[in-house]
Formats: structure tokens, C-alpha cells, sequence
């Protein structure tokens, strides 16, 4: 079972993503990408980072960032480590989450927010990932 | 239950609760309104308020370029109070433009995501909200819809911060409405509180809200159409009750259809409404949606044979040209497809799925 966030895992969600037909229909015409940042809490000690390029309805390339710095994304989601989890079980709707401020999210809102459809294919997807998470 | 908020303007309700405005005594105070309405009403107001400046509009559904212009504006005036009266239009006008005064931003950028504040927004002016039709409820929601003129779309956005200080909900405003807006703001209200009931995000809240309305229209809305002042009374209460049960909740497949439908035709909102309201509730009750079984327990009616009542009392399919919705109708998906609310309804549907709904509407 992949470790959250880590390069395994990362290449098991881009191969459900492609394989995801709602995700595919909902992001057809999709062009951005992503870094998704875990901040650390309960039990996490140092924050975690991934890239994900998305477009047109496939995840075209992803891998595990060391360095954020690195990485110039179009779009930042983040949350802590704890809300991930929440996610991750279906625990927290993404759209509440972000109204809350449990994440944040960086980028061209307007655009986002004609994807809801895809925003929400994404995180269900993610949670199909069989994941291992740091104790 | 993850965590949610509740969020409300304070509401001043009642006959003569425009008298609240003797408040503004002494504060610099703006009208914004529409020609029409404000020409009817400023008199009223200007027994309580004195306005530093007055902003009209035209009568019709709102562009984005009104919003900035409006703007424009109220960056010239720079009122601490805004007292915007009108129906939905302008009262959305008013809710994006007291944001756009004070940041250079386009306005779909007002989201539920984007932190306001930390992109210098004070709030400085204060806004309170009289509707003078009974169906938006956008006096006490955070919700604005404009119309992007290019796109032919409507741009939906929301913001804790476009909520309103203050709802002004006086029915005086009300017992002249024109019998065609009283039905087609009604069917309006009657949405909201049916999709803020069967929302995935509905809450113990804004069930308590969606039932009353349900309630409170049911009772008021033929007499309503027919003029009745209590009636009258009724559903303006009934409208802004709706809208919060919407606004802390969620809206819906029937706004989603409903924006791409009045943006692709030019079709008046609460009309657009009221061609699918009752087509997606049977759509639901064949998918199995058990929610809609749930509204009729708990308003202890028959919310299908209320729909049934309501749409042959007032024509409804007598008030859209079928054969301009069947013509449309991939331009009208596409675009519900990109509408905020096609995720917030009971279930998220695919294209045909919409498509399907439509054949329900042309038949």
C-alpha cells in the first residue's frame, strides 16, 4: 500500500485518474496544473508536497516535490495534514472544506468554480487510492 | 456532520420596517435601484433616508459591466451605508459592487474560496437589502448572479462577505407587484427551498427554513398571485426565509438548468426556474431520491401534487416557447455542466442525464 503523497502513490492516482471516465468528461477542456500541500499535524512533522499536471480530462504527469520552491503551479490547494485525512475518507465535502477554510486554494477561482464537477471527480478518485498514512 | 456555518444578515421585518432607516440619520447613504422600481419607491424611502447619491439601473437581469459600473460609482460617492432596493438584479448589482469599490478584481473572481480580506477588502460599506420582489432571497444570501454578456452565461458567485448587514423585508414593497412577477418570483422562492432541502449540504438549519417556506408558500401563493396583502405578506417572508435555507445549504440541477436556460434565451430566472423545478423532482423521484418522500413528511404535504396544483393553476407551460429550449439544448448543457450548482444537488449528473430532464420540458 503506497505512503500518502509519495511517488508510488502518486503514480497510482494519476493511473485511476486515467482511467476515471467522469473525470475525463468533466475536465475535458481542463489546462492547469497543480501543487497539493499537506501542512504537518498529528504526527506529521514535515509538510508534504506533490505536482499534478492536468489536461484535458488526464493527469498528464505527476511526481513527489521535495522542494515547493521548485515547482511554479497555476493552481495551490493545501490543508493540514488531519483535514487530508478527512478527505481522504470522505469525511469532509472538498467544497465545505474550502468554504471553511479547512484549504486553501490558490489560483484562478473563476476557472475552478466552472470545474466543480472535476474538482469533485479529483478528490473522489484520490480516495479510491489504497493509502498508507503517516502515524 | 463536518463543519459548517450558519450565516444571516439581521432582518427587519414586517409593515413599516422600512422605518429602520431613520438609522441612517447623520451616515452618508447611497440609493441604488432600477428605474422602474426606484421612480415607484424612492418617496418611501426618502421619508427616513437621506442619500447622498442615487444609482439607477436598468430594468432587466444584470450584466457584469453593471456591477462594475456600479462600482465606479460608489468609489466617486463613497457611502457608509448602501441601501439597495429592487429585485434579485439589483441586489446582486449591489452586493458585487460594494466588493469591486474597493478591489480592482473581475467579478467572477468573488468565489466561496477567495479570501477577500487578505486582498484588502474592509467591508467598509455597509449594505442593507429591501426586496421589492418575493422570489430571490437575496437579501440575506451570499449569492450574486450576473450575466456575462459574451459568453451568453451566467457567472454564479458568492461570498461570506456580499451577505448584507441588513434584510429590510417590508411587504409594502410588495402589495403592488404585478400578478405576473408574484408567480414568477414564487416559483422562485419555492425552489429554493425544495433544492435547499434535497442539497447534499442541507443541515438541520436550513431544513427547519426549507419546510416553513414550503409551508408558508403553499398556503400564500394562489392568493398571492391574486393580490391578497397577507398573502402578500406571506410569501415576501417566505422568499427570504427560502433564501436562507438555500444560502446555508445549497441550490442545485434546477438552478444549474435554470442559469443556462435565462442566459442562453433570455429567459426571465424565475420562469427558467419554474420549467424545471417540477421536471427534476419527478426526474429524482424516479432515480430514487428519497428526500423529496422526506419533504412531504415533514411539510405534511404532497410536495409532487403541490407542484402538479401550482403548475396548471398558473400555466407554467404556457409561459416557454419548447421548441427555443429543444433548439438550444447542447448550448443550455454544456453551460449547466460549468455551473457551480450541478454539484450540490442529491446527485451529480452526466450530460445525458441533463439531456433527458430537458426531453422531460419539450416532451
Amino acid at each position: 500500500m503506497p505512503k500518502l503523497f509519495s511517488e508510488e502513490w502518486v503514480k497510482e492516482y494519476m493511473r485511476l485518474l486515467n482511467e476515471s471516465e467522469e473525470y475525463a468528461q468533466a475536465a475535458k477542456d481542463w489546462e492547469g496544473d497543480f501543487l497539493f500541500v499537506v501542512e504537518p499535524d498529528e504526527g506529521l512533522t514535515e509538510p508534504m508536497y506533490i505536482y499534478l499536471d492536468l489536461y484535458h480530462g488526464k493527469a498528464r504527469d505527476g511526481y513527489m516535490v521535495k522542494d515547493p520552491s521548485q515547482v511554479s503551479a497555476a493552481f495551490e490547494f493545501r490543508g493540514k495534514y488531519s483535514n487530508w485525512k478527512k478527505l481522504l475518507n470522505g469525511e469532509i465535502d472538498p467544497i465545505k472544506g474550502l468554504v471553511t477554510g479547512k484549504f486553501k486554494l490558490r489560483g484562478n477561482m473563476a476557472k475552478v468554480m466552472r470545474y466543480a464537477k472535476a474538482a469533485k471527480a479529483l478528490v473522489e478518485v484520490a480516495q479510491k487510492v489504497e493509502t498508507e498514512l503517516p502515524e | 456532520m463536518s463543519m459548517w456555518n450558519f450565516l444571516s444578515p439581521k432582518i427587519v421585518f414586517g409593515e413599516d420596517s422600512v422605518e429602520f432607516l431613520e438609522r441612517l440619520q447623520g451616515k452618508r447613504a447611497v440609493l441604488i435601484s432600477d428605474e422602474v422600481v426606484g421612480e415607484k419607491f424612492s418617496k418611501i424611502l426618502e421619508n427616513y433616508a437621506d442619500f447622498a447619491g442615487r444609482i439607477y439601473l436598468p430594468a432587466r437581469e444584470p450584466y457584469r459591466e453593471d456591477a462594475e459600473d456600479v462600482a465606479e460609482r460608489l468609489r466617486e460617492i463613497e457611502p457608509d451605508f448602501i441601501v439597495a432596493l429592487g429585485g434579485g438584479s439589483v441586489l446582486d448589482v449591489a452586493k458585487a459592487a460594494r466588493i469591486l469599490a474597493e478591489l480592482d478584481i473581475p467579478p467572477e473572481e468573488i468565489t466561496p474560496f477567495t479570501d477577500l480580506e487578505e486582498m484588502g477588502y474592509s467591508g467598509r460599506m455597509k449594505l442593507v437589502a429591501i426586496p421589492t420582489t418575493s422570489g430571490t432571497g437575496s437579501e440575506v444570501t451570499w449569492a450574486i448572479v450576473l450575466k456575462d454578456r459574451g459568453e451568453r452565461r451566467k457567472i454564479v458567485m458568492a461570498n461570506e462577505k456580499a451577505m448584507p448587514e441588513i434584510a429590510l423585508v417590508d411587504p409594502v414593497f410588495v402589495y403592488e407587484m404585478p400578478e405576473s412577477i408574484a408567480i414568477s418570483s414564487g416559483f422562485d422562492a419555492l425552489s429554493h427551498a425544495v433544492e435547499a432541502y434535497l442539497s447534499t449540504f442541507s443541515n438541520p438549519f436550513s431544513d427547519a427554513l426549507a419546510v416553513k417556506a414550503v409551508r408558508l408558500i403553499a398556503d400564500s401563493f394562489e392568493q398571492s398571485a391574486e393580490g391578497d396583502r397577507k398573502a402578500r405578506e406571506n410569501m415576501h417572508l417566505a422568499a427570504t426565509i427560502a433564501g436562507l435555507a438555500f444560502s446555508n445549504s445549497q441550490v442545485g440541477v434546477v438552478h444549474a438548468l435554470a442559469h443556462a436556460t435565462g442566459a442562453v434565451l433570455n429567459m426571465p430566472h424565475g420562469i427558467a426556474v419554474a420549467v424545471y423545478l417540477k421536471p427534476v423532482l419527478e426526474y429524482y423521484a424516479e432515480k430514487g431520491i428519497e428526500r423529496v418522500a422526506e419533504l412531504s413528511h415533514e411539510t405534511g404535504m404532497d410536495v409532487m401534487a403541490l407542484m402538479q396544483n401550482l403548475y396548471s393553476r398558473f400555466s407554467v407551460e404556457g409561459h416557454y416557447d419548447s421548441s427555443e429550449i429543444r433548439k438550444n439544448s447542447e448550448g443550455i448543457v454544456k453551460r449547466a455542466m460549468e455551473d457551480s450548482c450541478i454539484v450540490t444537488g442529491p446527485f451529480v449528473p452526466e450530460e445525458d442525464e441533463l439531456f433527458e430532464i430537458i426531453g422531460k420540458v419539450i416532451g
